[in-house]
């Protein structure tokens, strides 16, 4: 298969994949335990996200962790996002500056 | 946005400097940003096309890392009423920041807010895939320090300000607990989905009890 058609049927797949969630069935998409689960996912979700996005092999992935630990709090004080994603990535920065 | 933009810049740049060193041209580099935009998807097919795999292990092994984007379409109805229209724009460039970003919002968010979050994050990714092609390596020694991490902090920052109750609280924790033990025994896309839906299930019965 050409890369071309690749792509654009990937572009298609990737689509409709996105798309599913929005066109289910009225009579799923309303029903009782799926109306209760969703006000689940955002928070699953963004839980899910943040662990997904940090490592914790090493010795320095745990130390990284209770840096993201870290400046959660500080987004818990201060009700800064920006505030507290730019503390937590200059504490990152120190700590594999030290404990590579 | 910001934060998830300098998370978009080493990611993209390092899947267009992939992509040209096994073979892509700088047309489909930038095509596959354009028409897929999806980080896993994009990597998954470099890597693979690399490897000589077949175009039905590419499209299977890329449904299982889109899996957890329907939840976020049920989730998104829920918060915010859409018209059929608006589904199917929403739908062309639903990623895991602008979900993020917009649930973030709470009773504010809306179709208009989503659907910038979305372009501004497709806008950023082509930028970044197209500086990662024509600068290649360079653009690494560009960058002042490791800045993957952005993502991640700003998606705590969110849950952070997103958590209301305990059972907010309790949702994010085991949410988190099931990613951190299941993502190294299964793919990552397959342990963001039970660390969605698992937490969704335990919180639709602790809401009927």
């Amino acid at each position: 298969m050409s890369t071309l058609l690749l792509i654009a049927l990937l572009g298609v797949m990737v689509y409709s994949i996105r798309l599913a969630g929005f066109l289910l069935p009225h009579q799923w998409a309303d029903h009782p335990l799926v109306a209760r689960s969703a006000h689940a996912i955002p928070i699953a979700a963004l839980a899910a996200l943040t662990i997904g996005g940090i490592r914790v092999d090493t010795r320095s992935d745990w130390l990284q962790l209770a840096v993201v630990a870290t400046a959660g709090l500080i987004a818990l004080r201060t009700k800064q996002v920006g505030l507290s994603v730019l503390v937590g990535l200059a504490l990152l920065w120190i700590v594999s500056y030290f404990v590579p | 946005m910001l934060p998830m933009w300098i998370a978009a810049l080493p990611i993209a740049s390092a899947y267009a400097l992939t992509a040209r060193q096994v073979g892509f041209s700088l047309p489909e580099t930038q095509l596959m940003s354009a028409l897929i935009f999806s980080a896993p998807v994009q990597l998954n097919l470099v890597h693979l096309r690399a490897s000589g795999a077949t175009a039905m292990t590419i499209l299977s092994t890329s449904i299982v890392l889109m899996l957890q984007t329907p939840f976020y379409g049920v989730s998104l109805r829920q918060r915010i009423p859409l018209s059929r229209t608006e589904r199917l724009g929403a739908a062309g460039f639903l990623t895991d920041s602008a979900y993020g970003l917009t649930m973030a919002q709470g009773q504010r968010a809306s179709f208009a807010y989503l659907l910038g979050a979305e372009l501004s994050m497709f806008a950023a990714w082509n930028l970044f895939t197209l500086i990662g092609a024509f600068l290649g390596p360079t653009v690494t020694l560009l960058l002042p320090a490791d800045l993957s991490a952005a993502a991640p902090l700003t998606f705590l920052a969110m849950l952070v300000l997103t958590v209301g109750s305990r059972r907010d609280a309790a949702t994010a924790v085991l949410g988190g607990m099931i990613m951190l033990a299941a993502r190294p025994i299964l793919p990552g896309s397959l342990a963001l989905i039970l660390a969605i839906a698992i937490p969704a299930v335990v919180c639709a019965a602790w809401r009927t009890g």
